[in-house]
């Protein structure tokens, strides 16, 4: 027999017992999208720690620190031993790391702190003032609203590109109050563009320069002048962020400059540090070294790796993962409340077959007389199985679709929240493309395999009791 | 326990009254040949050896049963439906079994078309052991050489005549529109142009018994088994239907082989095997007074049933 013919038969029977057909078409809707929408949640419960984490951090990130050593045990002494870990974050532990595989860009990161004066006037409390590369900026993430990223232009210079909410910051000297904390809503608008040759921008590292009279008996504060070359995009609402990212080589060039006007302004000697790091006398150099990997997958292993090589690491994927796991269980409880819907489902389509091959058992003795062999009768009843699995596959997951779209309404408006995700903002159930398809292949397979018995007691029925003249 | 048989016949009850054992066997023959002088042997209890009628020169055989025992275990009972059976059908023929319900005749049908194992004895067709065959064997063998006619015609409900007729085909792998223009012309053959579409419940029992006739020749087969065909029929649809089968059988020389307990069928076969519980009482070459189709003998026939 072909093929299309033994789907053609298939097909028919199916269609034949429309009633019983849809019923149990029905059983096997319901199995689907229980498993789909149960898997969804699990899913839509990941996705919402992921966009959760994601929003206040870059999940491709790792941070390494910068960390002396540690007491480890030592099972042959008994006692305690100091490791001197290799934390020495420099520039070689930077070019050794960027050589792994999976990293994209390796940037050192530092802090420091210090004052902003514009146009002489106008004054930023407080801020951080961040190095980092300048040349890996825009591969490090970084948005920009006006002006531009820092890049390789920027290297050793003093140019900044600053947050977002900085320009909140700024008061006017001796007028208005100080302002040392300021929360950024949605409907906050940027009080002034802070890009371009119309502002000009000073650093200083005294803490009350302008506000109190300067001891003029004194050396005078030196003012560093610098350029703002760009300024971030908010990262969202309640933004509070001010700092401005500068190279490292501008950063070491302004400390430099401020600790010695300090030592200066204080009366103190002043000894500039030393900054050299070679293969033979290494130096920590910076505060942390930031690490960006092609994709979040690779996060772990490629943590793992420089966890080996003594590196003192953070990363969000890590918390995720931790998070993720965490939930695991509650993920295989409702996997399992799913499968029970479709091994119920499997019963009955399996329960349909047996009962379609009592009433086709004349039939079935007809088609084995005039010459149709086993194997086609068990493919017809394998593929009507099938059909049943497929047909219930595909309105199942649709139906999935419609459940898990009121699901997220619902949870919305009510403002439910779960493990700490608000379903205003991240959709409680999350259907990925990937688990249409492998719904619909498994109640296909579900299908086949329930209809295996029936398939299998239709090709052992004797065709001759099945014949006989009544 | 003797067979009352002489030496120049074979024996053909005299009325339908055949319902009766071999040790009996002694109710009137009537003289249908004399053109076989072969003796008669009588070599065991309850088995019964005939010499079979020499109408078959220069013909191959085509089924050829050897032997053939079939025992029914029921509960503890042993039911003994065929004992010793001997037989060979040659191709081209037209053969009756004609026996009585009970008397064995459908088994006997049943393990030559391989429907059934026998206990004992061969059934072997065009040289092949049917009985040895595997089921899955036996399916493509049956595709390839056997159409069958059943009395309650076992149509496939749902399927329209086309359909229907077209089944063998379908499950030899032919296509589909190759297959539908030949149930077409086999539907006009048989006289349901008109009625192709129709499903079996719209049909009358003749006309679905020539659906029936149809789907079995439609595959062209070499032998064709016909189960009480007009079993369910009336005596008018029974000369139609029985004329029909043996023309298409005549032109496309096939082998029809024929159960039944109805003499005036028999009448239409070339050889006629009475069959009496279990055994062959007799063989009877039935060529010299067959009725040939479209016959008056056959509306003689009609219009006496129609008569009553």
């Amino acid at each position: 027999m072909r093929k299309t013919d033994i789907v053609r038969f298939a097909f028919s029977n199916f269609l034949r017992r429309k009633a019983r057909s849809m019923l149990t078409v029905l059983g096997v809707v319901i199995g689907t999208a229980a498993v789909v929408i149960m898997l969804s949640i699990g899913i839509g419960m990941n996705k919402g720690f992921e966009d959760q984490i994601s929003s206040y951090s870059n999940l491709k990130q790792i941070t390494i620190y910068s960390y002396g050593g540690s007491y480890q045990y030592d099972e042959d002494s008994g006692t305690y031993v100091y490791t001197e870990s290799n934390t020495v974050l420099d520039n070689i532990a930077i070019e050794e790391i960027s050589e792994m595989d999976h990293v994209q860009v390796v940037s050192p990161y530092l802090y420091y702190w210090g004052y902003l004066i514009m146009d002489n006037t106008e004054k930023c409390s407080s801020m951080s003032i961040i190095g980092i590369d300048a040349a890996s900026m825009a591969d490090m993430g970084y948005e920009i609203l006006y002006g531009r990223l820092l890049d390789e232009s920027d290297v050793g210079t003093t140019n900044f590109v600053m947050t977002y909410a900085m320009p909140f910051y700024f008061y006017t000297m001796r007028e208005e109050d100080e302002i040392w904390w300021k929360t950024i809503t949605e409907d906050d608008e940027l009080p002034f563009n802070p890009v371009g040759s119309n502002h000009t921008y000073q650093f200083t590292w005294y803490w009350s320069y302008g506000e109190s009279a300067v001891d003029t008996s004194k050396p005078k504060i030196e003012l560093i002048e610098a350029n703002c070359v760009g300024i971030l995009v908010s990262d969202g609402n309640g933004d509070y962020d001010s700092s401005v990212y500068m190279d490292v080589g501008g950063v070491f060039a302004l400390t430099d400059e401020f600790e010695e006007n300090q030592a200066k302004y204080y009366g103190y000697d002043y000894t500039p540090e030393e900054r050299e790091s070679t293969a033979d006398n290494r130096q920590n150099i910076y505060d942390q070294v930031i690490v960006l990997v092609e994709d979040s997958k690779y996060v772990q292993g490629v943590e793992a790796k420089l966890n080996e090589m003594g590196y003192e690491t953070y990363s969000s994927m890590e918390y995720l993962t931790q998070l993720q796991d965490q939930t695991k269980f509650l993920r295989a409880i409702l996997g399992a409340i799913g499968v029970v819907a479709f091994i119920v489902a499997a019963i009955s389509i399996a329960n349909t077959m047996v009962m379609s091959i009592y009433e086709r058992t004349r039939e079935i003795g007809i088609m084995k007389v005039l010459g149709c062999k086993l194997s086609d009768i068990r493919g017809m009843f394998l593929i009507e199985a099938g059909i049943i699995g497929a047909v219930g596959g595909v309105l199942g997951v649709g139906f999935s679709y419609g459940a898990s779209a009121a699901v997220n309404y619902l949870a919305s408006a009510g403002g439910m929240s779960m493990l700490g995700i608000d379903a205003s903002t991240s959709a409680l159930s999350v259907i990925p493309p990937w688990l249409d398809g492998v719904a619909v292949l498994l109640a296909i397979a579900v299908g086949i395999v329930s209809g295996l018995y029936p398939a299998i007691r239709a090709t052992r029925l004797s065709a001759l009791e099945a014949i006989k003249n009544e | 326990m003797a067979q009352c048989m002489n030496d120049e016949t074979v024996i053909l009850p005299e009325d339908n009254n055949i319902n009766t054992s071999p040790d009996d066997f002694n109710f009137n023959l009537r003289k249908v040949s004399s053109t076989t002088p072969d003796k008669i042997a009588e070599t065991a209890i309850k088995q019964v050896q005939i010499e079979e009628p020499k109408l078959d020169s220069g013909k191959k055989p085509a089924i050829i049963i050897d032997n053939l025992s079939k025992v029914f275990v029921i509960g503890k009972e042993k039911v003994r439906a065929l004992y010793n059976v001997n037989l060979t059908i040659y191709e081209d023929e037209i053969v009756c079994l004609l026996g009585t319900s009970g008397s064995g005749k459908s088994t006997l049908l049943n393990l030559m078309a391989g429907l059934e194992k026998p206990t004992k004895g061969s059934v072997t067709i065009f040289g092949e052991r049917v009985d040895k065959m595997s089921e899955r064997k036996l399916a493509v063998f049956r595709q390839k050489n056997m159409g069958f006619v059943f009395q309650s015609y076992n149509l496939l409900p749902t399927q329209n005549a086309i359909d229907n007729v077209s089944m063998p085909l379908a499950f030899a792998g032919v296509k589909r529109k190759v297959r539908t223009k030949q149930a077409k012309e086999m539907l006009r053959l048989v006289g349901l142009g008109k009625r192709m579409k129709h499903k079996p419940t719209q049909m009358s029992g003749g006309q679905q018994q020539r659906v029936g006739i149809a789907r079995a020749f439609v595959a062209k087969p070499k032998i064709v088994f016909a189960d009480e065909p007009t079993g369910n029929l009336d005596t008018r649809t029974t000369i139609e239907v029985m004329e029909m089968m043996v023309s298409i059988s005549r032109e496309n020389h096939q082998t029809l082989v024929i159960v039944t307990h109805d003499v005036e069928i028999a009448a239409y076969a070339d050889k006629i095997y009475h069959i009496t519980d279990g055994v062959i009482s007799a063989v009877e070459d039935n060529r010299s007074k067959q009725i040939a189709v479209g016959s008056t003998e056959a509306s003689d026939i009609i219009k006496a049933a129609e008569s009553v």
